[in-house]
């Protein structure tokens, strides 16, 4: 139990109430993503 | 791949992959998805897939649906960045407003990472982005060995897609609950993808429905293992020996000259070239799987065509090139043959004859050695130099994943070694199943130059592991000196000076593993893996940074661990053992 433990570093409780980044850093990521897009990463 | 068969229905989980890499990776990805699949029925898997892939992903019929990307509109999006912007917020929103239970990024890329912290997600796998400010990390244990192992180079025996499988099925473990467990099945078919009848026709290509028939699968010029010169070799080899066949060379467009001038090899001499096709450049990705389908033998340079040949069950020739990691990238499927020569490419003769052996396998039953098969069909010659293996998909009992066992002797190098001792630590962190020490090493293998090798090694671990003892102690140390402070915003000056000193201790440690790994570059899966351990550390307060770090460390020491062990074992397997007196006859004195 331990090592399947260690697989998925985020904890349940974590990870089931995560939400998606507030809106400046989805937009501040939106900008990383185009970026790395075009830039072919 | 063997599976076994469901029999749990679970409520159907979303899972959103994100696989923009070209077509191995998503080959690659199609073969861990479908065990998912297999498993866990209910499952539904969707993909964020590149342009070039699109098409193809979305002829399997079991992936509910496959979002492109959409560089080429990026890319020609005349006007400013925030029209750029504007497009791809569009494109994204219906993906960010569906409810995914998991994010598995399989591309770890910047853009991969981006997205995947963008949407959201119950569970994330791969690399993703922290949302405190934006900097990635790995989301999970084998996401770190694949940053910290697979893509630093560093050799390992487990392959790509097992550790996808594993990593995608014990998340599934972790969060939805065990899957039933009964019987094995192979999770490969020739009607893996969806096609059409007419699709399903060869006649365009002038190809007889009634002939057997080879692929050659060639690679682009600046990845490609063998010249034109060698391709032209080995389909003369097949074609003047083996009338019953006709021979397809595949490959994208960049393959088009190779081809050509396989085709002006073979028509200065030789007189089968109506049976040699080229469709290099021809082909759109349905009609390369629906030929490749109708094979029953590809030879393979390229990683693509291996992955495609495994999902379809066509058996496979694997054309290794010198360096390549083959054990965590070969062919997926039971009984492929691989072919690989020291620091070069291997002489088609060596190919051909692997292939002979192969497809007469049902006739020698595996009892004839491929030295034999040799000898007996006048090859002996190309049979130095080379070294010999077939692929095996190993029952779940047995560990399950793909090994491939050598046809002929190896001797065991120390990366090969290596790689075995890597895999057999991955194995203990991430999986319930450990293999025993050494079990898959035998004296016969063993160089002298191996074990000179490894008793250097031997003294360098016990200092690998008094380092990271120390490290776990500083650690240990950081966390419950954090702990008794009062505030976690304002320390004194004395504590901060406290604190600074045992960080510096542990850039010291880290120093002195990044020594030992410069002289003994065995080791630099240790080294590597803890920067990238440190790296994922998720706390933002010093005690809790501490404790993390000191389990880093102890997860290292662990590993350091079972390299002495490993090195202990080989060592004494190589010691000389006394003769019994049971296995000693005696030889009766006449005169």
């Amino acid at each position: 139990m331990e090592s399947e433990l260690r697989v998925v570093t985020l904890s349940e409780d974590e990870t089931l109430n995560a939400s998606s980044a507030d809106d400046a850093a989805r937009e501040a990521l939106l900008a990383v993503l185009l970026d790395a897009l075009l830039g072919g990463s | 791949m063997t599976l076994s068969r469901p029999s749990v229905k679970h409520s159907g989980q979303t899972c959103l992959v994100l696989q923009m890499g070209g077509y191995a990776e998503a080959l690659q990805t199609l073969m861990a998805l479908r065990a998912a699949k297999h498993l866990y029925p209910s499952a539904e898997f969707s993909i964020i897939a590149s342009e070039q892939t699109a098409s193809l992903l979305k002829r399997v019929p079991w992936i509910r649906e496959v979002y492109q990307l959409p560089i080429s509109n990026l890319q020609s999006m005349p006007g400013s960045r925030v029209h750029c912007l504007d497009l791809l917020r569009e494109w994204i929103t219906p993906i960010t407003h569906m409810r995914w239970d998991l994010v598995i990024d399989w591309t770890f890329t910047e853009a991969s990472s981006c997205l995947s912290a963008i949407i959201p997600a119950g569970v994330r796998l791969g690399k993703t982005r922290r949302d405190s400010d934006q900097t990635v990390l790995c989301a999970d244990g084998w996401s770190q060995y694949l940053v910290g192992v697979i893509f630093q180079g560093i050799g390992q025996n487990i392959h790509l897609t097992d550790i996808l499988t594993t990593q995608l099925l014990t998340a599934f473990q972790v969060h939805v609950g065990d899957s039933a467990d009964a019987g094995e099945c192979s999770v490969t078919s020739k009607s893996f993808f969806d096609l059409s009848s007419e699709e399903r026709s060869l006649s365009q290509w002038g190809l007889s429905p009634m002939k057997r028939r080879i692929a050659l699968q060639l690679d682009s010029p600046d990845q490609a293992t063998w010249a034109a010169e060698d391709w032209a070799d080995l389909a003369s080899l097949i074609m003047a020996r083996h009338p019953d066949y006709e021979i397809v060379a595949l490959g994208g467009v960049a393959t088009i000259p190779i081809a050509d001038q396989v085709i002006a090899e073979l028509s200065s001499g030789d007189q089968c070239r109506e049976r040699f096709y080229s469709l290099c450049g021809k082909t759109s990705s349905i009609q390369w799987v629906n030929i490749l389908s109708q094979c029953h033998w590809v030879f393979s340079e390229s990683r693509a065509g291996d992955q495609l040949a495994s999902l379809l069950g066509t058996r496979s020739i694997a054309i290794a090139k010198d360096g390549m990691h083959w054990m965590e990238l070969g062919p997926y499927a039971n009984g492929s043959l691989l072919v690989e020569a020291a620091g070069r490419s291997p002489d088609p003769e060596a190919v051909y004859g692997a292939w002979t052996y192969g497809a007469m396998e049902w006739f020698h039953r595996k009892r004839a050695s491929i030295r034999e098969h040799f000898s007996q069909s006048g090859l002996s010659k190309w049979l130095s130099g080379h070294t010999f293996s077939r692929s095996r998909i190993r029952p779940s009992q047995d560990g399950g994943g793909i090994i491939y066992e050598p046809l002929t002797e190896q001797k065991l190098t120390l990366e090969r070694w290596n790689a075995m001792v890597i895999g057999h630590v991955a194995r203990a962190w991430y999986c319930g199943w450990v293999p025993v020490v050494g079990g898959e090493v035998s004296r016969s293998v063993i160089t002298p130059d191996l074990i000179i090798k490894l008793r250097e090694m031997r003294e360098s671990i016990d200092v690998v592991r008094k380092v990271l003892l120390e490290s776990v102690s500083i650690a240990g140390t950081i966390e419950s000196k954090c702990k008794r402070m009062k505030s976690r915003n304002v320390m004194s000056l004395e504590d901060n000076k406290e604190i600074q000193a045992l960080g510096e201790r542990l850039k010291s440690c880290e120093e002195l593993l990044d020594r030992v790994v410069s002289v003994h570059p065995a080791y630099k899966f240790l080294s590597s893996m803890n920067k990238v351990l440190l790296n994922d550390l998720r706390s933002e307060n010093l005690t809790d940074m501490g404790r993390e770090a000191s389990e880093c460390y102890r997860q290292l020491e662990e590993a350091s661990r079972i390299f002495q062990q490993w090195i202990d074992h080989t060592i004494g397997l190589a010691r000389p053992t006394a003769v019994q007196d049971g296995n000693v006859f005696l030889f009766p004195m006449t005169h």
